[in-house]
């Protein structure tokens, strides 16, 4: 029984791992080809050398910073996103709320429509939201990037979704024990909701961060553009610099890959308990 | 239904509570949309000198006719069938690999996870690189190396046949990690208990995965397998950066070919209309799911 | 203090679940009030009408005399205890006392000083700092009371507050609500679906079923002179056994009941009662007898009935015999009685016996379910 148990065990291990290598070469790829100069990231690319860089260089990572704000990309990027993030969960979280929990007219279908509007992407809209935030003159600026989506019909329905499915009976208890409304969201519910909010807050900032469409579209100066747009400038005159490239993938990539290592446990479990929630 | 005095009361507390979030959705979301929509029905075309002129279902007709529109049709509808049971297999198959009570299975978890924090536009450049064509190419290479010299050298994203399927191949290693956790939150979640029934009635492991394990998956499954759909119908990014919809249309989607009509041929109008009908079938297929699910949901 | 009208209350859900028909009854001020029945009788509705987390359907609540339909929980002076005592989980146990408090803007050394108060005489002064979680079942119990206590109400409503805990602890508590509503003196409606419960804790208790008070009195009331079938098979451990017959009348204005092919006179019954009776004569009507009523012993003014036994358990110092009469019918022999004897059978193993009862102890119940005719209670011994 223990043999067997043995031979299990080697067959998972083995299984994951090869799995594992396999799945992440890409990554390993965009470490080792930032590592390498340029010339022989392509040459290299076919044979295993490609993945163990003979001369470790930063070079590459030189020429990105030399070539780009980076610092100021990033800084736009944080701000950004953070800003999306923390202004949607207040939102968000009280329209959930008020479909989940309270009695009004109209609600139904409200509530239709918000799942109706979960499905248009941004870039059904992109054009006519264009036109919009040029009449709003909001072009070139912080506040066109954040504002247009704080309010997230995903994010409401994960919120809705949640509340629902929260035990009446603390609401119903501080109801009799004298709390408003307000109160009774504040300082019953949120705490009690923690789950929720930490996977919507996730999952608006991994979608956030990546936003190209967008800023592209409403942005000229580096002043204000987040860090997506920085890799366009290396990707438009051939020959690709595909090692500055990837020291440009690696260096945007390493304060989410952080702070998602740190945070794990609350990532996992955040959007697991949604999903397990159907 | 409330006394009204607590009808008044709500009231107030929910339009105070749910007015920011409708009306962000209103002015950014729905009014653009409806502006999309009124859009298709003319003929605006930007940086045109003629007057834009109410068309009727003229750009309707005229997309439904063009190749390139219906070629887009067709690659979503194939992406999605693809996409949908091989992510959705593969993630399965990892989350039972590493529900195992082995050690350093949050390792592994970890690993599979990293992708999906990766930016889409991030990965779809890396993976140009190792989609380069030539036995120089990564992929080439690897593939040259497991068939002993059996594979011939393509040039995957200039391939007419192998350009959607590369695409695929992205998509899917960037969106497994997502799903991957999601299963295995719900394999955590199934009590041991049914399990310990199910061997004391005689079930073998096969018989054990059949009969508890997927049943108990199902909420997770129909989530996943639901938020995956209406994703590959967005398919956007990648095809943006990988293959700008070649060649000859292979890898062209409904939303690229959307923006594209929009922005890089200013036919704005063409553009809407092609984003209605995304929207429409998108919807469709949303409805008819959830439909099908509540049916089940009542025998249950 | 105060005293509690539900007047003509109905509560109806949608166009077919009516939970609540017709409501009526009335709590005196400082009154223990149990409400009990089987699940879906509406008795949580009733209470949840109270606390002002539903709303009337129609008729009218008053507290005091003022009607209280249109109040919010919030306004309405009541305070509640809850099944899974909804312990707002992320305060501690002090945190948890001090919020009905707090809401109603109590100056902070009032608030302390009441809840030290409260903790002292529930026992929970230790666990003042840490949370609902890291406390076993009895003790979140007392600090669910305490919260409810803690701001002095005018009602005090408990929604099946002990279902949650081991039969052990269940007694325990039981008496140590009874304790406190004794010294506190609240007017207090209590629901639960057990009825040991509600005859020992309640001054009063009410029997509901499916949406319908079907009788209220005292313990004592309700155990001698159930109503209704269904009062009578509710009250008591176990419920009094309800068994089909025909009234008939043997010679000499003696009456008697026919159970299958056998007759039990009953002894005459007064000139008062025969009035009651005397429509139901050769009419089907359901006698009721009590379990404890039975005996295996044949003593003057007994009449025998045979039955056949199908088990029996013993409890050391009683039997519970469970039967069913015999020479009946073949549906008549499918409804299993019981009966509770302190005597022994003479001949404990065999299937067939006579059981013994005072027919002054029987009830008569017409077809509806009407009580017709009470039992005499016994002389006091």
């Amino acid at each position: 029984m223990r043999h067997r148990r043995f031979i299990i065990s080697l067959l998972v291990y083995s299984a994951l791992l090869g799995m594992a290598l396999g799945y992440l070469l890409p990554v390993w790829m965009m470490v080792a080809g930032s590592l390498k100069p340029d010339a022989q990231v392509l040459l290299q690319a076919g044979s295993l050398r490609g993945f163990l860089p003979s001369e470790i260089s930063l070079q590459n990572y030189h020429d990105v910073l030399a070539r780009v704000p980076f610092g100021r990309y990033l800084f736009n990027s944080a701000f950004i996103t953070l800003s999306i993030v923390l202004c949607g969960l207040l939102v968000n979280s009280l329209a959930g709320y008020a479909l989940a929990r309270l009695q009004w007219p109209g609600r139904d279908k409200v509530l239709l429509a918000v799942i109706a509007l979960m499905i248009i992407p941004l870039e059904a809209i992109a054009v006519p939201l264009f036109y919009e935030v040029t009449l709003l003159g909001w072009r070139n600026t912080y506040l066109v990037q954040i504002v247009p989506f704080i309010a997230n019909a995903f994010s409401i329905y994960l919120f809705y979704t949640f509340f629902l499915g929260l035990p009446k009976e603390l609401e119903e208890a501080a109801r009799i024990d004298g709390a408003g409304m307000w109160r009774i969201f504040f300082a019953i519910v949120v705490p009690n909701a923690k789950p929720v909010f930490a996977t919507v807050a996730i999952l608006t900032f991994l979608t956030q961060w990546g936003s190209f469409l967008w800023p592209l579209m409403v942005t000229h100066s580096e002043a204000v553009r987040p860090l997506p747009l920085g890799i366009a400038a290396f990707y438009t005159l051939p020959p690709l610099q595909w090692g500055d490239i990837f020291a440009f993938g690696v260096m945007m990539v390493l304060p989410v890959l952080l702070i998602f290592l740190v945070f794990q446990r609350w990532f996992v479990r955040g959007v697991a308990t949604t999903g397990v929630k159907g | 239904m409330l006394p009204p005095s607590l009808q008044k009361h709500d009231l107030f507390a929910a339009w105070t509570f749910a007015s920011p979030a409708l009306l962000g959705l209103l002015g950014f979301v729905l009014l653009p949309f409806v502006l999309a929509v009124i859009l298709s029905f003319s003929n605006l075309r930007l940086g045109s000198p003629l007057p834009t002129e109410f068309m009727g279902f003229t750009q309707y007709q005229r997309i439904l006719t063009d190749t390139a529109f219906l070629h887009a049709l067709k690659n979503n509808t194939v992406f999605a069938l693809l996409v949908v049971p091989l992510q959705t297999g593969l993630a399965m198959l990892l989350a039972l690999l590493i529900n195992q009570p082995l050690r350093g299975m949050v390792v592994f978890r970890t690993l599979f996870f990293m992708p999906v924090v990766f930016p889409l536009s991030l990965v779809a450049v890396v993976w140009v690189l190792l989609f380069a064509p030539g036995p120089q190419g990564s992929l080439n290479s690897v593939l040259e190396l497991i068939t002993l010299g059996a594979w011939q050298p393509r040039d995957f994203l200039h391939d007419t046949r192998w350009a959607l399927p590369a695409i695929t191949l992205t998509s899917i290693w960037q969106g497994v990690g997502f799903q991957m956790v999601i299963l295995l939150a719900a394999l955590q979640a199934i009590p041991l208990e049914l399990y310990e029934a199910a061997r004391v009635d005689g079930a073998n492991k096969r018989q054990q995965l059949w009969f508890v394990t997927l049943p108990q998956l199902r909420n997770a499954l129909i989530f996943v397998v639901l938020v995956t759909t209406i994703l590959a119908f967005r398919l956007f990014d990648q095809v943006q950066i990988m293959t700008q919809g070649g060649p000859q249309h292979a890898t062209t989607t409904v939303m690229y070919e959307a923006v594209n009509a929009a922005f890089a041929s200013q036919q704005v109008a063409k553009g809407a209309a092609m984003t209605v009908v995304f929207f429409t079938i998108v919807l469709s297929l949303t409805l008819l799911q959830r439909y099908v699910i509540k049916h089940e949901k009542v025998i249950e | 203090m105060a005293k509690v009208v539900f007047n003509k209350v109905s509560k109806r859900f949608d166009a077919e679940t009516i939970a609540l028909r017709d409501f009526s009854l009335s709590i005196e001020d400082g009154e223990f009030m149990v409400l009990v029945g089987p699940s879906g009788c509406g008795k949580s509705t009733a209470l949840r009408l109270l606390a002002g987390l539903e709303a009337v359907s129609a008729g009218e609540i008053l507290i005091d005399d003022q009607v209280i339909n249109q109040t919010t929980p919030q306004q309405r002076n009541i305070a509640m205890v809850f099944q899974n005592y909804a312990l707002y989980p992320h305060m501690t146990v002090r945190a948890n006392l001090e919020f009905p408090l707090r809401m109603r803007h109590t100056p902070a050394h009032e608030i302390a000083a009441k809840v030290s108060h409260i903790a002292e005489i529930l026992d929970l002064s230790e666990l003042l700092e840490r949370k609902p979680k890291q406390l076993s079942g009895g003790q979140r119990q007392r600090v669910a009371m305490g919260r409810a206590l803690v701001r002095d109400p005018s009602v005090f409503l408990l929604d099946e507050p002990l279902s949650n805990l081991d039969a052990r602890l269940r007694a325990q508590i039981r008496a140590d609500i009874a304790q406190i509503q004794q010294r506190l003196n609240k007017t207090t409606l209590y629901v639960t679906h057990d009825q040991v419960e509600a005859m020992t804790l309640g001054d009063r208790v009410a029997v509901m079923h499916a949406g319908e008070l079907q009788q209220v009195g005292t313990p004592e009331a309700l155990y001698q002179d159930p109503q209704n079938i269904f009062v009578a098979k509710f009250i008591g451990s176990p419920g009094m056994n309800i068994i089909a017959s025909t009234l008939i009348s043997q010679g000499d204005n003696e009456l008697a009941v026919r159970i299958g092919n056998q007759t039990i006179p009953l002894s005459r019954l007064g000139q008062q009662t025969d009035e009651n009776i005397s429509p139901y004569l050769n009419k089907p009507i359901w006698i009721g007898v009590r379990p404890e009523a039975l005996s295996p012993m044949q003593l003057p003014n007994r009449v025998g009935m045979k039955i056949k036994i199908r088990a029996t358990e013993f409890l050391g110092h009683e039997s519970l015999v469970y039967f069913q009469i015999a020479q009946t019918t073949e549906s008549q022999a499918n409804n299993v009685l019981i009966a509770r004897l302190t005597e022994s059978l003479p001949q404990p193993d065999k299937a067939d016996a006579t059981l013994f009862v005072d027919p002054a102890a029987i009830y008569l119940f017409n077809q509806t379910g009407r009580i017709i005719h009470r039992a005499k209670q016994p002389a006091a011994s």
